[in-house]
């Protein structure tokens, strides 16, 4: 299956709706990426949402940039005393970077 | 050659709008609103999805929700930053978007709730400096405490109505403690067979179910058990073992979402015997708020999906999907 990639901020209600995700594919990623099945209805959804288009490694890099962030987020969140497995509790495990679709 | 006439007895309707019953199923029909052909397609849970619902106010992880789909709490969780810290903000929703009401009394993230968007308990939970057996009661405007549990513990499943309420689990450590609310006192009963934290929970008091969850120090569980007002009973596993999920329903008609570990956007429908996959969230996230009156309709709010999420989902399961007929 071929994929498209663009960036939008969810708004809310609305901005996918029922109808429309039994005619695409589409999966959210931080950074407010977007993964689109490529068919006319993944088209106008990017057209109705206002998307900015991406490439692939566009994408990708947005989305490793903002798990990066967040990894530096959860290093420097620390407690006096604390132990590594507390700390898993409190935060869960540290975000990891992946690889998207 | 068959005519439409003679396979259903009736010639192509006229309708003003779409058919939402499901006994319209294999119905062809002129919609006269749209100048479309459309025909009915048989709905139920295979054919769920997730749609978008409002966004929270406040972006949070570890907060929990309680309700129906289209009247919803959800309260504390940990939020801002860095560095991040616990929430005492707490919500309600209307189908369409999320309006703030009065904060707990007592800010904290991994509590769990129960009940109604009037008429709910959030309970335990911690913050930075301890942990929670704190119970409070919303009435639909304000939080009052009331009994604390007997054991305090965060990260705990739940169950049942502001008057009969059920909690289990939770830690630290991950344990299966399981004790019953009558609205005034809680009451310890049988534990979970298999002791953990960050599970979700659906039903009521005296009919509940327990999925998913984390072992100590966090290895992911897809045990699932019901229990009948006394003691827990091992049935069907999930398809994927996962902690820091959601749910939502009845136990006999419930749904699991989201968790980890990585995030993950699966959805799985229970019936009653066993768990079989449906359509995935468009977000994966861990450690969200969800409900659900039955698993059919269902919401997910906040969560982490890389970072605080003010994210809503809804999962609806049609009685009916209606298509369009095309020349292509």
């Amino acid at each position: 299956m071929a994929y498209k990639y663009c960036v939008k901020e969810n708004w809310g209600k609305d901005f996918f709706t029922h109808e429309e995700r039994r005619m695409f594919h589409l999966e959210g990623h931080p950074g407010n990426v977007w993964i689109v099945g490529d068919n006319n209805h993944g088209d106008a959804w990017i057209a109705k949402i206002s998307g900015t288009v991406k490439t692939k490694s566009e994408a990708q890099a947005i989305v490793t940039g903002v798990i990066e962030t967040a990894q530096g987020v959860w290093d420097n969140d620390n407690v006096d005393g604390e132990s590594s497995d507390e700390k898993i509790r409190r935060l869960g495990s540290k975000p990891a970077t992946y690889n998207i679709i | 050659m068959a005519t439409y006439k003679g396979t259903k007895g009736f010639t192509v309707q006229i309708l003003a709008s779409d058919p939402t019953s499901g006994d319209t199923a294999g119905l062809l029909f002129f919609n006269s609103t749209d100048n479309e052909f459309k025909y009915v397609r048989p709905g139920g849970i295979s054919a769920g999805t997730w749609a978008s619902g409002g966004n929270l106010n406040t972006a949070r992880q570890q907060n929990a929700g309680c309700g129906i789909q289209t009247a919803g709490l959800c309260a504390g969780g940990e939020g801002g930053g860095p560095p991040a810290q616990v929430q005492n903000a707490s919500e309600s929703y209307n189908g369409s978007s999320w309006t703030e009401g009065n904060n707990l009394n007592t800010a904290r993230a991994f509590l769990t709730m129960l009940g109604l968007q009037t008429a709910a308990l959030a309970v335990g939970g911690y913050n930075p400096s301890s942990g929670f057996g704190i119970n409070e009661s919303y009435n639909g405007t304000s939080y009052t405490e009331v009994n604390d549990l007997n054991t305090a513990r965060n990260a705990s499943g739940s169950s049942g109505i502001q008057t009969a309420g059920l909690v289990f689990g939770g830690g630290p450590p991950a344990g299966g403690l399981t004790e019953e609310f009558d609205g005034t006192n809680w009451a310890e009963s049988g534990d979970l067979n298999t002791g953990r934290r960050i599970l979700a929970g659906a039903g009521t008091q005296t009919a509940s179910l327990a999925f998913g969850g984390a072992l100590d120090p966090g290895t992911s569980q897809s045990v699932t058990e019901q229990y009948n007002g006394t003691t827990w009973t091992e049935v069907a596993d999930l398809n994927t073992a996962r902690q820091a999920l959601a749910g939502g329903g009845i136990q006999t008609d419930a749904l699991a979402f989201a968790g980890h570990s990585p995030n993950v956007t699966n959805t799985e429908s229970w019936n009653g015997t066993s768990w079989t996959e449906v359509a995935e969230l468009a977000t994966g996230r861990r450690e969200l708020g969800g409900f659900g009156a039955t698993g059919s309709l269902d919401l997910a709010c906040g969560g982490n999906s890389g970072s605080f999420s003010n994210a809503t989902e809804e999962f609806t399961a049609p009685d009916v999907v209606i298509k369009t007929v095309t020349d292509s």
